[in-house]
């Protein structure tokens, strides 16, 4: 359980991101190419887990970075680079989400063709139910857990991001690890039918 | 506290924290604190596990897209276009667009009313004990446009929101190499010169990043004729 080496990438990562940014700051097109390729599939992912619209995701993306260029210099590098943009980004999707109506309501995308082998149908079959699964609590619950899981963000980075205090991240985590529990009480058998 | 009292605070400390250790995130105390809890409790044991499951699913990584690196070169190309007709847009009109400008432009037009008002009330109290012509005749009276005194070098007059902080300002000037020679005026007006006179600082670039800076209301270039010669 314990991981150094995580926690040097991770400050590896940010110092990079950091000199990214302070080039963008002085109007470097290419840094700025180079921190949005960085981020588009990240991104993407995440915010495909709150919206299933392809054109509300890039929208909310490209949202996130004019803000990025455009108030780059005033990051004074209190948290992490990723904390600040996440906290754009997640602000930025709102935004987006009540500009066009929608929430992450919408019916999950079967794009999960069959690929032919075994091992990655049962990926996809476990991806798509655990997705459901998420799906099914309230968009902070599951926004918490993406940003833990799937960011890796640390409890205090999240209240940053959404803007809360710490103890209402540990109650979202709290209620989101109740509802999952229910919903997806055979986790495990699935994970072990998923193994070839 | 009784020991069973002890016991369930330590279960209900090591039950919050299994997320931020199955990701990573938690400091090695916290570790520790959930490890040694693990040993003797069955349930935390399993929520563990059944936490690490989820986390290990929601990791899996996605099938690649087809295009997925044309498709983010198209956003970002997008993207350009929107940032290059933005700043295409003259300054006033860029800050302009938007509900959060139109609110600021609102009120800054407030803010100006309010010190033309006090302006006016000063003017008015201090009247009787004022000269308006000095016995040498020169005016003691002062125009916006006019530089003030120790402004001979100045080449950039600007007025800065009030939201900007000692430290932003700093960076700004040092960003800019410039330094405040006068100011702020009674209208907050301060006037900026180069750093040093060994560096020579352009006024145009200096001037564009004064006015991307959303702290700079107003920054426009001293009329080098109107300014008195050192």
């Amino acid at each position: 359980m314990v991981n150094p080496p995580q926690v040097e990438a991770r400050t590896a990562d940010n110092d990079r991101e950091l000199a990214l940014l302070r080039r963008v700051a002085l109007g470097d097109r290419e840094a700025f190419g180079t921190l949005y390729s960085g981020y588009y599939p990240r991104l993407g992912r995440f915010l495909s887990r709150l919206t299933q619209r392809p054109e509300l995701i890039d929208e909310a993306i490209n949202d996130t970075f004019w803000v990025v260029w455009q108030k780059g210099g005033e990051f004074r590098g209190a948290s992490q680079v990723s904390t600040w943009i996440m906290g754009i980004a997640y602000r930025c999707t709102l935004k987006t989400l009540r500009r066009a109506g929608g929430t992450a309501t919408e019916p999950l995308s079967e794009d999960y063709e069959d690929t032919g082998t075994p091992e990655l149908q049962a990926e996809q079959e476990l991806r798509d139910w655990v997705g459901k699964g998420l799906r099914h609590l309230p968009q902070e619950q599951r926004t918490t857990l993406e940003l833990a899981y799937y960011m890796g963000h640390s409890c205090e980075e999240i209240g940053e991001i959404m803007e809360c205090p710490v103890s209402t991240v540990k109650a979202r985590m709290f209620h989101a690890r109740v509802k999952l529990r229910n919903l997806l009480p055979t986790l495990g058998g699935m994970t072990e039918r998923g193994k070839p | 506290m009784n020991q069973s009292d002890d016991a369930f605070s330590i279960h209900r400390r090591a039950w919050e924290l299994i997320p931020w250790v199955v990701n990573g995130r938690a400091s090695g105390e916290e570790r520790r604190t959930v490890e040694q809890h693990l040993v003797d409790c069955g349930d935390c044991r399993e929520e563990f596990d059944f936490q690490m499951r989820l986390h290990g699913a929601m990791n899996r990584p996605a099938q690649p897209e087809a295009g997925a690196d044309a498709a983010a070169a198209a956003s970002l190309q997008r993207l350009w276009q929107r940032i290059d007709e933005e700043e295409a847009l003259p300054v006033v009109r860029r800050r302009a667009s938007g509900s959060f400008a139109r609110g600021l432009l609102a009120a800054v037009l407030i803010e100006a009313v309010g010190i033309a008002a006090l302006s006016a009330a000063l003017w008015t109290r201090d009247a009787p004990r004022q000269t308006v012509v000095a016995a040498a005749g020169a005016p003691v009276y002062q125009t916006l446009s006019a530089a003030p005194e120790g402004a001979a070098h100045a080449t950039i007059r600007a007025v800065l929101a009030p939201t900007l902080t000692l430290g932003e300002l700093q960076a700004l000037l040092a960003q800019s190499h410039l330094q405040i020679v006068a100011g702020p005026s009674d209208a907050g007006v301060y006037s900026l010169a180069p750093l040093s006179v060994r560096v020579a600082v352009a006024t145009q670039p200096a001037l564009a990043q004064l006015r991307s800076n959303p702290g700079v209301r107003f920054a426009e270039p001293v009329d080098a004729a109107a300014r008195p010669s050192p």
